[in-house]
């Protein structure tokens, strides 16, 4: 009886279906056709016409296309081992339980609840500013020149922006994870003559190894995405030196007006973000089977 | 298709604009969406709306945005076809290919179509040449001016009487040069000169491109070849450099007008060269510098009269719904009676300047500011038909006005910011600018037309 209502039933299911395909899968396939087209929004004159892989072509001959590349490769790869160093480390603190610890965990995480327009606005006038900010201050203070943090150093400066705002993020998942460790586990192991060291890196990293894989993981969809600092502070240069690929887009798209180069664009990054999360997937599968051998 | 394609566009971005909508159709008053920056002028409009509403029965719904906002949201509005605003503002380099794209609507049968005496009031001769012509295509005029601007120097008269220091009326760039190392570190703290930093055609290009023309340089000839190759344009990009290195603000690559601003009112520069809007805001009671400041014509070197043109401007939106109560509100915005109002209940200094000549006879105003009749020397003085010492096919000082401009600017812009914070070889750099450029003079068929 059941096996024969099944057929039935699954198209109940159909509308959801639908609805949520419309809603995920469609921008994509519009973004796809987007990217056929050569459309200048600020040139209606010129019409919308059909012009096959050439916006994909002219992207990838171009040689900005690579240092943006870079630069996102570079700001994933440095914020999400910065952020997972310190996050296990602010997580093992906050694990301890002194005066005032409820405090110093609100303080820790806060960060993670200023908006991104917010931080980035604050960092780049009132703190790292070379005429008014603090870093104005401290370098009249020492009588030396401010640090060009959004010059020279404009691509470290992104990372380090985005290490404070994610941080928080990783220190909840790892505190959640070191409190997850039973007290048992901890005594027997230093009944066994374990150091904190030789605990932390036998027993208690190995215990919580899932959770350092989702912050990283959820991390790194996060960190690829990041637009709002970059677009407050450095504006993704001087020159292309701090942009990553979401704004580069919205360079192309909104600055350029060209439809037909953003939209393409949009579907390389789409392709390289599924990419990485695959292999970085297919890494933690391994990585799960091995410790469960 | 275009039209399908732009909806399906609005949706890919996730834009709620297409469904927002604007006035109510049936019943009720009228009620018209502008969209304007969020500069001083355009907020007191804001704030003196209520004179227009009272009058005329038709409300406002302003949606004000920062200018880069401004240009991208209204661009995507009226780009797309989603007609959410009535009026927009938009500046002089918009006006002529916004015009041509039909995104906004001829003025000329409005004004034709109105009684004599209220054209006579409104008096649209008034208004100054430079400004109408620039807001003009085709010689019909499609947006009003709401303020005008050039650009000029504004310098420390003290600290330039301290040093036995004389500025001329037109400095060269080789004396602001002189002035600015001499004067810098006069006092604790002091730069020699601030200037704009901070990457974008509306930002660092400003002050640089009115540069470029001064040494004799030019985006591209006559037959739509990139100039970025040609000795002047490489001599303008080194001596920008060269003034900030000596004389400027410390790492300026995040110091647009605003900060800018900020640091010439904090007394902490002893020279600007930036918008003549500016002089009432250095003037204002809050500055430390008020009632310091010297005037000077914007700086000249192989060439003269190298001083900016731009207007903030209302136009109205081809798809507004309303287009016969939007011009009611673009004349109360720029008629003379609205400067008289913004005099009496404001102040006469907070008048919007550079646009109607009556305002520089008025003594009222001229009392108010001291810095008036150099405001309209520099705006009238503008080369906008004629900004380079060698031929050009477009016109536009701190602009090419070409609508490809936003993103050649954005890019060319973010090299010489590049340069400036050594990130980048002037040769690459360059080189960078003349492909960029090279590639919308061909993708935008501008080399095409000129063969």
């Amino acid at each position: 009886m059941h096996e024969l209502n099944r057929p039935r039933s699954r198209l109940l299911t159909l509308p959801a279906i639908v609805i949520v395909a419309v809603i995920t899968q469609a921008p994509i396939l519009v973004t796809i056709g987007l990217s056929l087209v050569q459309w200048i929004v600020v040139r209606p004159d010129l019409g919308v016409t059909f012009v096959g892989l050439n916006n994909y072509f002219d992207i990838l001959i171009t040689r900005d296309f690579y240092s943006v590349v870079l630069n996102t490769a570079l700001i994933t790869l440095a914020s999400l081992a910065a952020c997972t160093v310190l996050g296990i480390l602010f997580g093992l603190m906050l694990n301890q339980d002194f005066r005032g610890v409820s405090i110093v965990r609100t303080l820790v995480i806060s960060p993670f609840f200023v908006m991104d327009a917010v931080a980035g606005i604050i960092w780049r006038t009132m703190m790292l500013n070379s005429s008014f900010g603090f870093n104005e201050s401290f370098a009249s203070l020492l009588g030396i020149k401010p640090v060009d943090f959004f010059g020279v150093y404009s691509l470290l400066t992104i990372i380090i922006l985005i290490v404070w705002q994610w941080t928080p993020f990783f220190v909840l998942i790892m505190l959640a994870g070191f409190r997850s460790i039973s007290v048992e586990i901890a005594d027997s192991a230093r009944v066994d003559g374990a150091g904190w060291w030789r605990e932390l890196l036998s027993i208690r990293l190995p215990i919580i190894m899932n959770h350092i894989e989702v912050a990283i993981l959820l991390g790194m969809i996060f960190v690829l995405k990041v637009f709002g600092l970059i677009y407050v502070t450095t504006r993704g240069g001087p020159g292309y030196s701090s942009a990553n690929l979401p704004f580069y887009v919205f360079r192309l798209a909104f600055l350029g007006w060209n439809v037909g180069h953003a939209a393409a664009l949009a579907v390389v990054t789409v392709g390289i973000t599924l990419v990485a999360i695959f292999f970085l997937f297919r890494w933690f599968r391994r990585r799960f089977a091995e410790a469960s051998s | 298709m275009r039209r399908t394609l732009a909806v399906l566009a609005m949706l890919l971005a996730g834009s709620t604009a297409v469904f927002s909508g604007g006035a109510p159709e049936k019943g009720g008053p009228v009620e018209l969406t502008v969209a304007t920056v969020n500069n001083p002028d355009m907020l007191i409009m804001q704030q003196l709306s209520s004179w227009f509403t009272r009058s005329t029965h038709i409300r406002l719904n302003f949606v004000v945005l920062p200018e880069n906002e401004l240009r991208q949201k209204v661009t995507e509005d009226v780009g797309l076809g989603s007609g959410r605003y009535d009026i927009v503002t938009i500046g002089t380099y918009d006006t002529p290919f916004w015009g041509k794209n039909g995104w906004v609507v001829s003025l000329e049968p409005f004004f034709a179509r109105l009684p004599k005496t209220e054209r006579d009031a409104y008096d649209r001769e008034d208004l100054l040449p430079s400004i109408r012509s620039a807001l003009s295509y085709n010689h019909a005029q499609f947006a009003v001016p709401f303020y005008g601007e050039s650009s000029m120097v504004f310098y420390r008269k003290d600290l330039f009487a301290r040093a036995g220091l004389v500025m001329p009326e037109t400095p060269t760039w080789q004396q602001i040069y002189d002035f600015a190392v001499r004067l810098n570190g006069i006092e604790k703290g002091t730069y020699g000169i601030v200037l704009r930093g901070l990457s974008g055609w509306g930002e660092i290009l400003a002050p640089f491109d009115t540069m470029i023309n001064a040494f004799g340089g030019r985006w591209f000839d006559e037959h739509w070849q990139p100039g970025f190759e040609e000795p002047p344009m490489r001599e303008a990009w080194e001596f920008y450099k060269k003034i900030l290195s000596d004389a400027g603000e410390p790492n300026p690559a995040t110091n647009g007008y605003t900060e800018c601003l900020a640091i010439m009112q904090s007394g902490k520069a002893a020279l600007w060269y930036d918008a003549t809007v500016t002089a009432s805001a250095l003037e204002a009671p809050g500055s430390k510098v008020a009632g310091r400041i010297g005037y000077a014509q914007a700086p000249s070197a192989r060439k003269g009269n190298t001083g900016w043109l731009w207007a903030w401007a209302l136009a109205i939106g081809s798809s507004s719904k309303h287009p016969d109560e939007a011009f009611k509100f673009l004349r109360w915005a720029t008629d003379k009676s609205y400067v008289s109002l913004v005099g009496n209940q404001i102040g006469w200094s907070r008048v919007p300047p550079g646009t109607r000549a009556s305002t520089y006879g008025n003594p009222r105003y001229l009392s108010a500011a001291p810095f008036a009749r150099r405001v309209l020397t520099a705006i009238e003085s503008a080369d906008y038909e004629h900004p380079t010492l060698p031929p050009v096919p477009y016109v536009g000082v701190q602009y090419v006005s070409i609508p490809e401009f936003q993103s050649l600017g954005e890019t060319v812009s973010q090299q010489l910011a590049a340069y400036i914070a050594g990130q980048k070889t002037l040769d690459a750099a360059l080189a960078d600018s003349q492909a960029a450029a090279l590639r919308v003079a061909r993708e935008g068929g501008y080399l095409k037309q000129a063969q």
